[in-house]
């Protein structure tokens, strides 16, 4: 016998989701996930100036807001010429000027910091009961209950990444930092001071933080590995190109590099492959549109909403990399760079019952998990050499700073990533330089947003946006038969059970694997298209 | 020039009751339709108040609030959502049901996002956004929106989205997505004595909020203009603050985006958008856009982001951004019988004050013609 458990609306993830659950026995036996908004924006920016769609599109998401108009000026400055994706797609090479590549980096980096921050501490957070920081931070802080931390720790973490944007970028959400040729804010030393200021500031909450949750998390690491094995194929589009090589703009090197795993097992993690735009279709056999089948995304027809098309459900298209259903986000980015194997590495050979990770080469809510945090240390850098970390409750012998290193992740001289950066802003240099928008063209946007892969692509007619596609991270992530849906499958559900040290169990592993993937239901269902055209592939 | 009322009366003791400590429990439902939240993100960003403090201070009780309510039954974790009947991950739509449909209180609504008022085919009228599963049919966001307005004290749009309509309704839209208020005109169920407070703005201003929140979760009326905005933050052109106006004084003009001088020629629209960015600023004041670089995008602006674009709005597709506003005819030409275009008359009053301020200036002028708009 089995019963129906429906969970409408999902809380604690943005936007609107529904999941109905068959459950049998103890435990899930099949999950389907229902995108419930929808407002179509590429036919919005149908016809108008290919600059105005940044603006435009910024709006898909409130969340990563930063991340649409960001890439969608990309994409433009690809059609010109003025962004190219050289040696097969691995590096980048652009005609702006150092400090607009450097203003993105930042901003880029302080979207993902607030954004990993608001998911561990606020979306997720409450589900492990916040990981024991309350009892751990009442000890140094004036933190007494959730409203303390919230207060005094939480909302300071994520308001000083949004004070960093809009530092560099005029206000936030929504910000205006980024436009076809550079950035119109040309740092002064003040900027830079107080940008400089905030993330010291985010490094000491992470670095009181950070380890406090890792050994919270790796204390119940087998638990956790054991749910939510998705698809086992992980995509990612890379994130931070690096204009601070000794090649400078001219080839800028991801810092977590672009490339696609497929076709993992629960025993073997797939191999890195590189990543062709050219491999990526969408299907839409089971959303609400008037179409069948999987397509190019550069050419799709245009589909109509339609919502009594048979064996549809959702409001979400499925994108397709080489015909494989991929998993996105901060593990696939860890993975796809190769240096979440290297950490595994390292623990496996302190402690031997740690085969390596990932923990589960499918994916996990322990994977997803540590990856997002280790990123979120990453960014902000560490000063914190107590050799605290535990796996499985045995001590490491290491610290936050002994991880960076082991990652190849702390620069010799700075602090972080975004410090690194930060310190190479060039004050009253121009952060701007006049590129042509071409009259008829394409260009394709690669980038990826806290949550995963995003990709842009637009064709410009006669100056004016004739076609424009997005794929963004989450459609990869609640698609149906997607990783999500998968993820769900076999989670075990009982009425009964309590943890001693979390409370009632009922649901709550079902929790930990939804809001495992971070999910943004906005950019899911962002889009139909605005108008299929045939469509050429050659990208600068 | 647009009256100096203001949300709080400064003038006898009616802030201290504000911003003091509220006496019981206020009730408010957090909707999210057509909507991005960026709004959400927005109001975690409010420095004066903040959250907490707006939580603690006013006993503001969320009862209904996705993006942040858990059910978790530790007290320490309840801002409001377990106490309305949220107690496990798959009886989120309790405290959402109980107010639309049952006798749970409303002392203010608040709407995030659009209203999408069209009918998908094979779908019911509002079905392009779906809140909640109730006895096995969907509640559309068209349908809570109308109940709770209706059942709610105090109603505030929170958002450009809400508030005028914003992206999701801009030309080319397919869901019939229009402003809160639009959508209960639609839907015969708008009582003009019972006006919905408008944040405008993408995203709105978290203190502008909350501010306007404490002053009627108080029994406050704000003085509102004519557009449902509280005057105490929408009385004044961006432009009439903005750190270039020295600039933009002595007629010297930025040619490239990241120059420092007025962003008028590049497309800046805070000479014709009214709020207090200029005066707040952003994120706990760090800045704001001309301040710190981008121009103004006219994110506040009833009409963004199509005419304000300089576009002509009987036109299938607006104008770019990125042209001067003074060049765009629609601006002054076609708009003016508007209640929203009302508002730039005083944009244009400035621009004629520009145009002959400029004939003295540098560089060297240009011609332009220029209707002067009175306001009614």
């Amino acid at each position: 016998m089995s019963a129906k458990i429906v969970i409408d609306p999902v809380t604690r993830i943005e936007g609107h989701m529904k999941i109905e659950l068959e459950v049998e026995g103890n435990s899930v036996k099949t999950a389907k996930n229902t995108a419930t908004m929808y407002r179509g924006f590429e036919n919005i920016v149908q016809g108008r100036d290919p600059r105005d769609c940044a603006p435009i599109l910024s709006a898909i998401c409130g969340v990563c807001h930063t991340d649409h108009h960001l890439n969608s000026v990309r994409a433009v400055e690809n059609a010109s010429g003025a962004l190219q994706y050289i040696d097969g797609y691995v590096n980048d090479k652009t005609d702006l000027p150092l400090n607009a590549a450097l203003n993105r980096n930042i901003v880029q980096a302080a979207n993902t910091l607030y954004s990993h921050a608001a998911h561990i501490f606020v979306l997720a957070g409450p589900d492990f009961k916040l990981y024991g920081l309350l009892d751990a931070l009442s000890k140094s802080l004036v933190v007494n209950n959730y409203a303390d931390l919230l207060k005094r720790v939480i909302i300071p973490a994520q308001q000083f990444m949004h004070q960093t944007i809009t530092l560099l970028g005029g206000k936030t959400p929504h910000q205006r930092g980024a436009i076809p040729g550079g950035t119109p804010v040309r740092p002064d030393i003040a900027v830079i001071a107080r940008t400089l200021e905030r993330f010291r500031e985010l490094r000491k909450i992470t670095d009181i933080a950070a380890p406090v949750i890792w050994n919270f998390v790796t204390s119940r690491a087998l638990v956790l590995a054991s749910l939510g094995a998705g698809t086992g194929n992980f995509l990612s589009l890379g994130m931070q190109p690096d204009p601070t090589t000794s090649s400078g703009t001219s080839k800028m090197p991801y810092v977590f590099s672009r490339g696609v795993i497929l076709n993992s097992s629960p025993q073997k993690l797939g191999a890195i492959e590189p990543f062709d735009p050219r491999n990526i279709t969408e299907n839409v056999d089971k959303s609400w549109y008037d179409q069948a089948g999987t397509q190019s995304v550069f050419d799709e027809a245009p589909p109509k909403p339609d919502m009594s098309k048979s064996g549809a459900y959702t409001w979400a298209k499925s994108p397709l990399y080489k015909g494989q259903s991929c998993e996105v986000g901060p593990l696939s980015r860890v993975l796809a760079a190769g240096i979440y194997q290297k950490l595994g590495e390292v623990i496996h050979g302190i402690v031997p019952e740690v085969p390596g990770l990932p923990l589960n080469p499918m994916g996990s809510v322990f994977d997803r998990t540590v990856a997002r945090a280790l990123e979120l240390v990453a960014l902000t850098g560490s000063d914190n050499t107590t050799k605290n970390l535990e796996v499985l409750g045995t001590p490491l012998n290491l610290s936050l700073v002994d991880v960076l290193t082991a990652l190849g992740l702390k620069t010799e001289k700075y602090n972080g990533l975004a410090e690194k950066w930060i310190l190479s802003l060039d004050p009253g240099a121009p952060a701007y330089a006049k590129i042509n928008v071409p009259s008829d063209g394409e260009g394709v946007g690669l980038w990826e947003a806290p949550r995963g892969s995003l990709f842009h692509w637009i064709r410009i007619k006669g100056a004016k946006t004739d076609n424009y596609q997005v794929v963004a991270p989450t459609t990869w992530n609640v698609h149906p038969d997607g990783p999500l849906e998968k993820a769900l499958v076999g989670t075990p559900i009982d009425k009964d059970a309590k943890d001693p040290a979390l409370g009632n169990m009922y649901l709550r592993k079902v929790a930990w694997v939804v809001r495992s993937f971070d999910l943004c239901l906005a950019c899911t269902v962002h889009a139909i298209d605005a108008n299929g055209s045939e469509a050429v592939l050659e990208f600068p | 020039m647009l009256g100096v009322g203001t949300v709080l009366n400064l003038y006898n003791g009616e802030i201290s009751q504000v911003l003091g400590q509220a006496a019981q429990k206020k009730h408010v439902i957090w909707l999210q339709g057509g909507s991005d939240s960026g709004c959400t993100i927005s109001i975690l960003q409010a420095a004066h108040p903040d959250l907490i403090d707006a939580v603690i201070d006013f006993k503001l009780a969320a009862d209904y609030w996705t993006t942040v309510m858990t059910p978790e039954e530790d007290p320490r974790y309840d801002f409001g959502w377990w106490s309305a009947g949220y107690r496990s991950e798959d009886t989120s739509n309790v405290p959402l049901i109980n107010a639309v449909f049952g006798n749970a209180p409303v002392d203010a609504l608040i709407v995030e996002g659009t209203v999408q008022t069209g009918t998908p085919k094979g779908g019911a009228p509002g079905e392009y956004c779906v809140l909640a599963e109730h006895e096995g049919r969907p509640v559309t966001m068209w349908e809570a929106a109308q109940k709770l307005y209706q059942k709610a004290a105090y109603t505030v749009a929170y958002g450009q989205c809400s508030a005028f309509g914003n992206i999701p309704s801009a030309k080319g839209n397919l869901t019939g997505s229009m402003s809160l208020v639009n959508s209960l005109k639609t839907a015969n169920v708008y009582d003009s004595k019972k006006p919905v407070i408008s944040i405008a703005g993408c995203p709105g201003h978290p203190d502008w909020m909350l501010l306007t929140l404490a002053s009627v979760l108080q029994g406050f009326n704000p003085d509102l203009d004519e557009l449902g905005r509280p005057r105490a933050f929408f009385n004044q052109f961006i432009h009439d603050g903005c750190p270039r106006r020295g600039y933009y004084d002595k007629g010297e003009f930025a040619v490239n985006y990241d120059d420092p001088q007025c962003l008028w020629k590049l497309g800046c629209r805070g000479p014709i958008t009214v709020s207090h960015c200029a005066i707040t600023r952003w994120n706990n004041g760090v800045g704001f856009c001309t301040q710190q670089g981008p121009m103004c995008w006219g994110c506040m602006h009833p009409n963004f982001p199509d005419s304000p674009a300089g576009g002509d709005p009987t036109q299938p597709v607006p104008g770019s951004f990125f042209n001067e506003i003074e060049a765009a005819p629609s601006l002054l030409g076609i708009n003016v019988n508007t209640a929203a275009l009302a508002l730039a008359g005083g944009a244009a009053i400035g621009i004629a004050a520009h145009a002959v301020r400029r004939k003295g200036g540098r560089p060297p002028p240009e011609e332009h013609d220029v209707v002067e708009v009175e306001r009614e």
